[in-house]
């Protein structure tokens, strides 16, 4: 007991005795591990941030329907019950699924042809990817955006709201035209903007819509009555309604060939991103193995190079190991000398590192900030990679000084003093 | 015939050194090597010696005439090739069969045997220098768990190192060094005190100062000493015994020999 204590506070006595020598130790530790972690954190934040970006993101898993068919309540039934669909919801003809124009009341600022994309719950484009330390990333501009509903709601994207001048809250004027018996005709009635999107999420001009507003202005483009607005025309028709369209989301990249493969063989026209998928993911995996081998390479180096320090500095510790041996100390407790020596090493050159590695992080994750949604990072490393970066160079760097300790205490001491 | 047990009995004890030949026997003439190359061995022969408490013994001989080698094997710190006994019996202990130790490479043991029982000063002092010389002297207690309540002052005043004590041995000079490690080989209250060569490299008025010292010390507290000095003056033989000493030469062999 009292050799232990006492090979601890020799140990760290000699580490701040040789300052400069344990400095140059340390500093040696931080050469080799420091770029190490940034380079860790370049594989958890770039390499994983691609591919989480590849996985989730919705416009890779859409399957999007080439020209019109006629799809009734139960196809989209029988294909919402699919467990690789994420998300489907009927649309209308593609020309009838626009607004002839916005406008601001207060402004007079207008959007024309104003494309609708039908939305509901579960919207695909409002879960894009996000990191999980991101819980409050989100992809409107607004804290209060909500999924439109009704005929007098829609969600905006970005350019459209900011050619409007308008925000989430605020009131615009929706206008549709027709030519119905050889006349133009027209409605306008107001709607409420819940919502704007991010600019990523849709880039060109358009609303998120719910499905009743959608197909009201098909309705009325096709004369039919929508009592809900007032407009006027035919009777709607008490047949079930068949669209001519769908949007279509699989739940992962992985789901998009096979749900794609289903609808063909039912006839549907279908295309998707499953070839830009396939070149993605082999960049994916390659990307991946370029930094596993960096980083192998890297560890390898790591390890090597502080093996061969502590060695080093265990035949440089030789002469006191054996007059501590011949002192009295046992064999443990001799050990312990270089092991204490090693964990300081390690400890302060893995801080040391952790301190390279910290502003070196935050001036990449700076620099590529406009490339990154919120919550995602191209350098990054958990709590947990750090501490296990710890562990690791800890353990190392003990292994190697025991190792080297046991050899040095079982020489006879005479042999180690009569050495120098 | 005394009742109390010797500190050290030794017979044929053997350690060899270089060459590529064991002697067959301690007191038989090596034979030649079996080659043609020219194999120089060195053979400590200790054919019997004796150490009994409180004897001062000075071990004499010239430079590689292997005083240091015997008396590292006397401070447990080398392994002796072979012995037909090689007994350590320190005050109030029973004896203990250092031969067997070593065959056991029971490393601890003899090292608790060392911290315990013996001061060693080594030729170059054996100082740590990361440690001021009150911290070196007060180490093999503090290994033991001992407080030497006011002995190190004590001691360093006899020594006349008090004003060094909070030097680093770097700070000392060769002599104040010596010194240094003479009350850390004392101040632990050790049975027996080993001093090897602890005046060579000193000058030779600080010699006769430090051996005069050493002797005072070793004397007053009672302790058994074996001193290894090639340069030990005949005429201080108060209270001293001195070790016989031969050398042989065979052929390839130099045969060095202790006994008493």
């Amino acid at each position: 007991m009292h050799a232990t204590r006492e090979i601890f506070r020799l140990a760290a006595r000699d580490f701040l005795y040789e300052r400069r020598l344990s400095l140059c130790y340390v500093l040696a530790l931080t050469a080799v591990l420091a770029p190490l972690l940034i380079l860790f954190g370049l594989k958890f934040g770039l390499v994983d941030t691609l591919a989480r970006r590849l996985v989730e993101s919705p416009v890779n898993r859409e399957v999007i329907a080439v020209g019109s068919h006629r799809y009734d309540a139960a196809w989209f039934e029988r294909i919402a019950a699919r467990s690789d669909v994420a998300f489907v919801i009927p649309s209308t003809r593609r020309i009838a699924a626009s607004l002839s124009q916005l406008q601001n009341p207060a402004t007079g600022a207008v959007v024309r042809a104003v494309q609708m994309v039908p939305t509901g719950a579960g919207e695909p484009l409002l879960h894009l990817p996000r990191s999980p330390s991101s819980a409050a990333a989100k992809v409107t501009e607004d804290a209060f955006a909500k999924i439109p509903e009704g005929v007098t709601e829609l969600m905006l994207s970005a350019s459209a709201a900011q050619r409007l001048g308008v925000s989430s809250g605020e009131r615009v004027l929706a206008r549709i035209d027709r030519t119905a018996a050889g006349r133009d005709e027209g409605v306008v009635w107001e709607v409420t903007v819940t919502g704007v999107l991010r600019p990523e999420v849709l880039t060109e001009e358009a609303a998120l819509v719910p499905l009743e507003l959608l197909v009201a202005t098909e309705d009325y483009r096709d004369g039919v009555a929508v009592p809900a607005l007032g407009w006027s025309g035919v009777p709607p028709s008490t047949a079930a309604r068949q669209f001519a369209r769908f949007r279509l989301y699989a739940v992962s990249i992985n789901d998009v060939a096979r749900l794609e493969a289903d609808l063909t063989a039912e006839g549907i026209d279908v295309r998707s991103q499953l070839t830009e998928i396939a070149a993605m993911q082999a960049l994916d995996r390659n990307l991946t193995r370029v930094f596993w081998l960096i980083a192998g390479i890297g560890t390898l180096g790591f390890l090597a190079s502080l093996a061969a320090n502590l060695l080093a500095n265990v035949e440089r510790k030789r002469r006191e190991l054996s007059i501590l041996r011949l002192i009295g100390f046992p064999t443990a407790s001799l050990m312990l000398f270089p092991i204490t020596q090693a964990a300081l090493i390690a400890l302060f050159g893995a801080l040391a590192a952790v301190l390279v590695y910290l502003p070196v992080t935050l001036t990449l994750n700076d620099w590529f900030t406009l490339s990154l949604q919120p919550g995602e990072s191209i350098c990054r490393l958990l709590p947990i990679h750090l501490a296990l970066a710890l562990g690791t160079t800890l353990l190392g760097a003990m292994t190697a000084a025991a190792w080297a300790g046991w050899r040095a205490a079982r020489i006879a001491p005479a042999e180690g003093v009569r050495d120098v | 015939m005394s009742a109390v047990p010797p500190v050290y009995l030794c017979r044929e004890l053997v350690k060899q050194r270089g060459g590529g030949e064991k002697l067959s026997d301690a007191a038989a003439p090596s034979t030649a090597p079996t080659d043609n190359r020219q194999l120089t061995t060195f053979a400590l022969h200790v054919p019997s010696f004796t150490i009994r408490p409180g004897e001062i013994v000075v071990l004499r001989g010239a430079s590689g005439s292997g005083k240091s080698t015997l008396l590292d094997i006397l401070a447990l710190a080398l392994h002796p090739d072979r012995a037909a006994e090689f007994q350590f019996c320190p005050e109030h202990r029973a004896p203990t069969d250092l031969m067997h130790l070593w065959q056991r490479h029971n490393l601890n043991q003899l090292g608790r045997l060392r911290g315990g029982d013996i001061g060693y000063v080594l030729q170059t002092g054996g100082l740590l220098p990361f440690l001021s010389a009150r911290e070196n002297i007060a180490l093999p207690g503090r290994l033991l768990g001992r407080k030497p309540a006011g002995r190190i002052e004590r001691v360093a005043e006899r020594l006349a190192i008090t004003a060094q004590l909070d030097k680093r041995p770097g700070q000392l000079s060769v002599g104040e060094r010596q010194r240094v490690a003479i009350a850390r080989a004392l101040v632990h209250r050790p049975s027996v005190i080993l001093a090897d060569e602890p005046t060579a490299s000193v000058d030779p008025l600080n010699a006769a100062v430090i051996r005069k010292l050493l002797l005072e010390l070793v004397q007053k507290a009672g302790l058994t000493a074996i001193i290894a000095a090639h340069d030990w003056p005949l005429e201080l033989t108060a209270g001293v015994q001195f070790v016989q000493h031969r050398l042989e030469r065979d052929d390839n062999l130099t045969r060095s020999l202790f006994w008493n």
